[in-house]
């Protein structure tokens, strides 16, 4: 949603005619054939995005508008129109209320961590190490295809009371925390799978927006005397402006919708310390209140949109 | 503001058109009047004749694995049936099930455990077992009535159990203790263990979910006490008996009797096996193949001394029971040849090879008589907690409050709330979330 308001405003848009708002660049002025070229490449992803996104977005928008539960589910159209209660119902509720922390939660401790570890990890690769690049690149990536599942048991395991990380911490004469059944340690435990998944996506984006700057700016920065952190400051980070907007909003967008990491290793627990927005709709669901749990996903997806605009507007270029 | 361009209020403009009409729609469609929601479908008779066709079966926990030597006997007496299993991870029974009741795409037979029985039949996705299908009084009572729903039955039960005390007995010597009988010999049996060394003398449930509640629930039975008045109109988590249960249950592991943490479902037999727990308290029947395949034939009768639950403190005996029982979604497209393999797996001598596969105890009574179930002190064990089984809240949002309950529980043993403040938070949401109807 919000990657087409962007390209609204600097991509040529398929079926925008002559009329244009004023003060856009009248950039390309497509031709009627043209036009339908475009539309017959965009009709593949148009039919399955209707079909798998937007048809049953509208239903679960309409099913949030009612009281539906699991025993309507056989004659969904048997059921009375709440309105906004269901909205308000869950904004009020406190399971809800802790799910909405936690996520907050969850995007200010994993987005910051997690884009820093890949841009220091995108700078070594991009400058500082010579040998082994291919390696250390494919070393950084390998989390992010590996099947989150399989992670999980495995960081599951690694991370019980008498697993191998406290069998290594006690014999180094370190305390063994209950990492999977203290409230604070299972949310550090869980932002470190988090953290742990995406640097590998931040690392390769940012990759290529280094790869993107010229070298000779550095050279010509070299010559007036400028040191690394410097060049890092006032050159790299202010021409990585793009690539960092990209990353914030598409690391943001991830976890808030975060699921699989709480949802495999602590089921939202302990003490519902790890409990997501998107965990506690699947539960709703799995209750069978139907209108709740889409009620929820709908509050979710506005969040997610108006953070990601919000973002889009400050982090935009500045002109 | 960003400036709207004409393709982006055309999309704007269809969205609202989109939303008007479904909300239009739904709201020209209020509830008609109560039709009392399990209306499945029709009764229908089922003849002798061989079942024939394809039979979708969708199997859930470990049960599934082993089903297909049945299958085998089952073609044996119809040669022309066929039949598909699906094995779906229990976690995602039910919310897969309510998808494909949703969608319309359903399995032909499935087996509900008795703690979901009631929300999937709330779905209305399911059909009445068919008249004199098979007689009720060869059931046990407490099983065959988890699946009755306003009068009508909807399941066919397939096998029973009920929990037991499953005691580590070399540990326990060597401690000087006796097996429990009631609530104060368990926590002393806890402590003498705890003095010779054992971690943790007793396994609990530490899920913090519909489970725990339902250990809570034996031991609130136990108590006097219970969850929902018996004519399922009111919830009555809050009680007395209720409150005293749980300060006796959480005790245990706020004073290190027991682990907060664990076992895990599949860590419970690991954890006895190494003497890191000396008892599982409320242990299914099943662990004891369990402790043979981990440790070793013969290892069970070695090592394990099996009794009955402790009673409470005034002797009310009350013991957790669970089970399957085969239901038909309405929207089965093989209903007759579903209905007649439950009907084979309830037989006499299909429950006696199911308890020789998987050790599963039968169902039907009749089935207990039989030889091979003879002079078995696991059976024997089981047929007394039988006797005093205690059947979950049968209402359709019991998944949900026991899931409440659960995490209330938690909040007992690792945030400090006291049992009263727990349950009385419980029963506040339990109010809030009702019956279902």
């Amino acid at each position: 949603m919000t990657t087409t308001t962007s390209a609204t405003r600097t991509v040529v848009t398929p079926g925008t005619p002559a009329r244009r708002p004023r003060g856009v660049r009248k950039a390309h002025e497509g031709s009627r054939a043209e036009t339908t070229t475009a539309w017959l490449f965009l009709a593949p992803f148009l039919v399955i995005f209707l079909l798998f996104t937007g048809v049953p977005a509208v239903l679960a928008i309409g099913a949030s508008l009612t009281d539906m539960s699991a025993r309507d589910i056989r004659d969904p159209l048997n059921v009375n129109f709440t309105g906004f209660d269901g909205f308000a119902a869950i904004i009020g509720n406190p399971g809800f209320q802790s799910a909405f922390l936690n996520t907050v939660l969850f995007v200010v401790l994993c987005v910051p961590i997690s884009m820093g570890l890949g841009l220091a990890l995108a700078l070594m690769l991009n400058n500082g190490i010579r040998r082994l690049k291919t390696f250390f690149r494919a070393a950084a990536y390998i989390p992010v295809i590996t099947n989150i599942v399989a992670a999980a048991v495995i960081w599951q395991y690694a991370f019980s009371i008498t697993g191998p990380v406290n069998s290594v911490l006690g014999s180094l004469g370190l305390p063994e925390p209950n990492w999977l059944g203290d409230p604070g340690w299972a949310i550090t435990t869980v932002v470190a799978m988090g953290v742990w998944r995406t640097t590998g996506t931040c690392m390769i984006l940012f990759l290529a927006g280094l790869q993107a700057v010229p070298e000779e700016i550095y050279e010509a920065a070299a010559t007036d005397g400028a040191g690394p952190w410097r060049r890092l400051w006032s050159i790299t980070l202010p021409l990585l402006r793009p690539t960092t907007l990209l990353v914030t909003v598409l690391q943001t967008v991830s976890f808030l919708n975060i699921f699989e990491e709480p949802y495999l290793l602590t089921k939202g627990g302990p003490l519902g310390s790890t409990k997501s927005i998107a965990l506690w709709v699947y539960e709703q669901f799995g209750f069978g209140n139907v209108s709740a749990s889409m009620a929820g996903s709908v509050l979710l997806l506005v969040l997610v949109g108006v953070v990601a605009i919000v973002q889009f507007r400050i982090l935009r270029p500045k002109h | 503001m960003y400036p709207l361009s004409p393709s982006r209020r055309r999309a704007t403009m269809l969205g609202i058109a989109l939303l008007t009409s479904s909300t239009l729609l739904l709201t020209g469609c209020g509830r008609a009047a109560e039709d009392g929601g399990a209306a499945g479908g029709d009764a229908t008779t089922v003849d002798e004749k061989p079942a024939t066709g394809t039979i979708e079966i969708w199997t859930q926990g470990a049960d599934g694995a082993e089903l297909p030597q049945m299958f085998d006997e089952f073609k044996k007496d119809n040669p022309d049936v066929e039949i598909n299993m699906t094995q779906v991870p229990e976690a995602e029974f039910a919310s897969k099930m309510t998808a494909a009741i949703t969608a319309g795409t359903v399995p032909d037979l499935i087996y509900a455990f008795t703690e979901t029985q009631s929300s999937l039949i709330a779905t209305g996705g399911f059909d009445a077992v068919p008249e004199k299908l098979v007689d009720p009084d060869d059931f046990f009572e407490v099983i065959w009535d988890n699946s009755v729903y306003d009068d009508v039955a909807y399941g066919v039960p397939w096998y029973a159990y009920a929990n037991m005390q499953i005691i580590r007995t070399d540990l326990a010597e060597k401690a000087g203790a006796e097996v429990p009988t009631d609530w104060d010999s368990l926590r002393t049996f806890a402590e003498k263990l705890k003095d010779a060394g054992t971690e943790y003398p007793l396994a609990l449930d530490s899920s913090y979910d519909a489970y725990t509640a339902r250990q809570l629930l034996a031991f609130s039975v136990q108590n006097g006490g219970g969850f929902i008045s018996d004519d399922l109109s009111t919830w009555t988590i809050n009680s007395e008996e209720n409150v005293e249960a749980l300060e006796f249950l959480s005790s245990l592991k706020t004073d290190g009797l027991a682990s907060s943490d664990g076992p895990a479902f599949l860590d419970t037999v690991p954890w006895t096996s190494s003497g890191k727990n000396a008892e599982i308290v409320d242990g299914g029947p099943w662990f004891i193949s369990w402790f043979d395949d981990a440790n070793g034939a013969g290892w069970s009768d070695e090592h394990l001394t099996l009794a009955p639950m402790p009673t409470g403190p005034d002797g009310d005996a009350a013991t957790t029971v669970g089970g399957g029982s085969w239901m038909v979604p309405s929207d089965s497209e093989n209903k007759d040849g579903a209905w007649k393999f439950a009907r084979f797996m309830s037989e006499p001598s299909s429950q006696v090879k199911w308890f020789e596969i998987f050790k599963n105890m039968p169902a039907v009574k009749a089935a207990w008589e039989d030889p091979a179930l003879a002079d078995n002190r696991v059976l024997e064990t089981v047929e007394k907690g039988l006797e005093s089984g205690v059947n979950l809240p049968k209402v359709s949002t019991w998944t949900q409050v026991g899931t409440v309950i659960g995490e209330q529980m938690e909040k007992v043993v690792r945030g400090g709330a006291s049992a009263q403040e727990a349950l009385d938070a419980a029963q506040a949401q339990a109010e809030s979330i009702g019956m279902g109807d």
